[in-house]
């Protein structure tokens, strides 16, 4: 074999890892393409061109895409304070930051289901003054929001620290205000932190289901989200139908995060 | 060849592996009877389950533990086809009975069961806010532009299938030629404030996140909602729908006999005397007929009744050109 | 890596002080604002409503129903088994991806992200589609008597599917900037390969290893949509504690909810607490990007 160094276990890891990712993610994932060979070209266009379907996808990409863009905002702003500022209980507040990658989504579905309603925590403050979040598309941007914060915050943070602030100190001599500090010279250094945290939100928020389930109304063509139209699928027993969507999703995800880094990786390269 | 042979080493290693860690924890005990239905029978079951083991306890049988599984009738029906170990399967509509006979493993559910007579009914009812601050009494109520009706998902939900088609009903009677009628249903599905998958989640959202201003749903899951003391009123409007919920044992490779006897019992106790008064208890429609008689003031309303049949002509029909791909359902709910 | 901490905090203060005092507070404000609202007030809601009747009945909303009896027991024997066969795969394919080079190591570095890709409800389909009785396996399977679908082996498999990358992802970056020196210099001095194994790289993974396994089991205690397609909703049968929490929501039970969720909430706060402590035992870490860690090579 090529292996480099004269290191031991090379085709017994082969072994298990390969038999063991087949087994576990390969055999199902076949399952998919063998189902979706049930469906002819035009069938499968017909499915994934569905008036309905395309709704769905429409809301997914666009929820998924406004709370990953919140997501930069509050993330930029969240990793500053915690790398920037000293406060009281400031490691109790990092250590949070990652409570939604532990925190299972229906729980955090269940709670933000209660926290908008009418006569929760927060809803009984927004409703009265006309904000309507509970089961409006602006619920699902919500959960999507907490489930893909820690992205955003844990990329930036590491670059946010390494920067040298004797950069922001020469640009301040140098006459720039903090604004234009900001923006001419940080920023170029923090985007691909903030692109890749922005890619992973994305992606994240793209076939989130759990939370979703609990806040959306789930309405066919106003609320509903690809993940939940495709179990609807599966519960109506259509499973080709179901498929295609699933494939349609899996791709365009995927498509989406290399359009991302081949974006991220051109325009560094354009700028050096 | 040492390589390969180590490269299979590794591969047995990884299969042994799983295989041993996805041994189920311990052979559960194969004395449950898995009773696999809709939504909105968890409760009428439960206490069924157990006066149907007080009365094998009375005969001197053993009596056998039910085990119970709950979901939208669609999901269920899919379910027990990809293999859920069911020993008894009830569902809101025929069409998901359909679903398991014919598209079940050859023999899962006999195909005569089809044609058998339902151990119990049910017909749609509305459920309003206290007071019925809308007024809400009859189907054209509905059609008003201020009133939010809930229906689950009418694909997957039972209750969203014969709310659909009581709507439509209600319509034909009004005299709505065609086109009207699809011009009333698409003004009342475009209200539905969310279309849940299923009966008792649509009860949940409306009964406790208090969407909506009238909810279409079983007479049981109306007194339901009484029993648990929300504040919520019934209203049984003029006219309305009667279906039957279809029952019907399942057969699979690892039932014992004795599991077969038991179904067979618990099939025959259902329609007995006794459990016929639990089914009305719960606000079901019994078929035996000295219960019927008992309980003939509580069944005056609706006054009147029409099947599925009378609006969609068959339930096979109804599947296909209502609720199947692009149908009547997918037409009025387009945006 | 221990005396970077103590001199960061001299500039520090340099910095803040470029940012006037209105900025500082305010953005302060905003970020606890952010945190608060986003994070620690649905911690809270679900401790407060867990709690409302007290805590007598708050355990007996746990442990008087057989079913959460039941989902508390079934998770506890789905999670563990998802996280040890994951844990094993990952010292295999991080030893294989990590130490040796071949035709095919990138492709499989980024097969083993896949299901970070993935959406969780697209793995049960696909579970569904092999074991179901329409599927590939599943006619041939329940033939022979075996049901994976409903059963324990659907939840442990879709578990294992969705959690696959957590601990293998700890251990590549891990491996590779220890080197493979040490377990050389034992190879020659005449260990065996199982003696360099157990001796010197396994210690040497010791901190990636627990790392991983917390990050793990969280994710595989709180897995949802991948479990919902595959799982039978029998109350008090096979039943995770999500599904139970998800049929409870279903059902008005709204306390009882609450307490379930409180176990998963604390699961996941215990989880954070353990590799804050972890954290602090080896230095700070940076996020694992998926999209980025192609090119270690």
């Amino acid at each position: 074999m090529s292996s480099r160094v004269p290191l031991p276990g090379f085709a017994l890891s082969l072994g298990y890892t390969l038999t063991f990712m087949s087994l576990i993610v390969f055999l199902p994932l076949a399952a998919i393409a063998w189902k979706s060979a049930d469906l002819s070209w035009e069938q499968f266009v017909q499915t994934v061109s569905h008036p309905r379907a395309l709704a769905a996808m429409r809301l997914t990409f666009s929820t998924a895409l406004i709370a990953a863009a919140i997501n930069i905002v509050l993330g930029l702003i969240v990793a500053w304070v915690l790398v920037r500022y000293e406060f009281p209980f400031k490691r109790w507040v990092d250590a949070l930051i990652d409570l939604p990658f532990a925190l299972p989504t229906a729980v955090a579905g269940l709670v933000y289901a209660s926290l908008y309603m009418k006569d929760g925590w927060i809803g009984r403050f927004i409703v009265p003054m006309g904000i309507e979040i509970a089961y409006t598309p602006a619920a699902i941007v919500m959960v999507l929001v907490f489930t893909g914060f820690p992205f955003v915050v844990r990329a930036v943070q590491p670059v946010l620290e390494e920067i040298d602030t004797d950069l922001e100190e020469a640009s301040a001599i140098l006459g720039a205000t903090r604004w234009q500090t900001f923006w001419m010279v940080l920023w170029p250094n923090l985007r691909p932190a903030v692109v890749t945290g922005f890619a992973l939100a994305l992606a994240r928020g793209l076939g989130e289901y759990g939370s979703v389930i609990f806040v959306s109304s789930n309405l066919p063509g106003k609320t509903e989200v690809a993940p939940t139209l495709i179990v609807a699928r599966i519960e109506e027993n259509k499973f080709a139908e179901a498929t295609a969507l699933a494939l349609v999703l899996l791709l365009s995800s995927f498509a989406l995060l290399g359009l991302i880094n081949v974006w991220e990786k051109w325009s560094r390269r354009h700028e050096a | 060849m040492n390589a390969l042979f180590k490269f299979l080493t590794g591969s047995a290693v990884a299969s042994a592996c799983l295989l041993a860690l996805l041994q189920p924890l311990a052979p559960r005990p194969a004395d449950g009877l898995l009773h696999v239905s809709f939504d909105a029978t968890r409760e009428v079951l439960l206490e069924m389950a157990e006066s149907f083991s007080a009365s094998c306890t009375r005969n001197g049988i053993a009596a056998p533990r039910m085990v119970h599984s709950h979901g939208s009738s669609g999901s269920q029906a899919r379910a027990v086809v990809a293999g859920l170990p069911a020993d008894i399967v009830s569902l809101a509509v025929w069409p998901d009975l359909k679903t398991v006979v014919t598209q079940g493993l050859p023999g899962l559910v006999e195909a005569d069961w089809l044609k058998k007579p339902s151990p119990w009914y049910t017909t749609m009812v509305f459920v309003v806010r206290r007071g019925n601050p809308k007024g809400i009494q009859s189907w054209q109520d509905l059609d008003r532009p201020d009133v939010q009706v809930m229906l689950p998902n009418p694909k997957v939900s039972g209750n969203g299938k014969l709310a659909f088609l009581a709507l439509m009903g209600a319509g034909k009677l009004a005299g709505l030629s065609e086109s009207e009628l699809e011009g009333y249903l698409r003004r009342v599905l475009g209200r539905v404030p969310v279309l849940e998958s299923s009966s008792r989640a649509a009860t949940l959202s409306f009964a406790t996140k208090g969407l909506g201003d009238v909810q279409i749903t079983y007479e049981s899951e109306a007194e339901l909602v009484l029993r648990e003391g929300l504040d919520l009123e019934k209203v049984i409007p003029e006219v309305s729908i009667m279906a039957p919920l279809p029952m019907a044992p399942v057969v699979r490779a690892s039932q014992t006999a004795e599991h077969c006897e038991f179904v067979g019992k618990y099939m025959d106790y259902f329609v007995s005397e006794e459990a016929q008064e639990i089914v009305v208890k719960h606000g079901f429609r019994p078929v035996n007929p000295a219960v019927i008689a008992r309980h003939a003031e509580r069944f005056a309303r609706p006054k009147r009744f029409f099947t599925v049949e009378d609006v969609a002509g068959s339930w096979d029909d109804a599947s296909k050109k209502i609720f199947g791909q692009d149908g009547l359902f997918d037409r009025v709910m387009a945006p | 890596m221990k005396p970077d901490t103590s001199t960061a905090a001299q500039p520090r203060r340099q910095r803040a002080a470029q940012d006037p005092l209105w900025l500082r507070v305010l953005l302060t404000s905003i970020a606890l604002a952010i945190v608060g609202i986003l994070i620690f007030l649905p911690i809270l809601h679900v401790f407060v409503h867990a709690f409302s009747e007290g805590p007598f009945r708050y355990f007996e909303h746990l442990f008087g129903d057989s079913a959460n009896r039941d989902a508390i027991l079934t998770t506890l024997s789905v999670a563990p088994r998802a996280v040890i066969l994951n844990l094993v795969f990952g010292v295999s394919a991080a030893w294989l991806i990590a130490r040796f080079r071949f035709p095919g190591r990138t492709l499989l570095l980024t097969m083993v992200d896949l299901p970070f890709a993935i959406s969780p409800v697209v793995v049960g389909l696909a579970l569904v589609l092999l074991y179901g009785n329409q599927g590939l396996l599943g006619p041939r399977l329940s033939s022979a008597g075996i049901t994976v679908l409903f059963n324990t082996p659907a939840l442990v498999l879709a578990t294992t599917f969705v959690t696959l990358p957590f601990i293998v992802r700890e251990l590549i970056p891990l491996m590779e900037s220890v080197g493979p020196d040490e377990e050389l210099a034992a190879l020659s001095l005449g260990a065996s390969g199982w003696q360099m194994f157990w001796l010197v790289t396994l210690p040497g993974l010791r901190l990636g290893l627990l790392y991983g396994i917390i990050l793990c089991s969280a994710r595989a205690v709180g897995e949802f949509g991948a479990v919902y397609v595959v799982s039978g909703r029998i109350a008090g049968r096979g039943q995770t504690i999500p599904l139970r929490v998800e049929q409870l929501f279903q059902q008005y039970q709204s306390p009882a909810d609450f307490a379930l969720a409180s176990i998963l909430t604390g699961i996941a706060l215990a989880s954070l607490f353990a590799r804050r402590l972890l954290e602090s035992a080896s230095g700070p870490r940076k996020i694992q990007s998926a999209t980025t860690s192609g090119d270690a090579a």
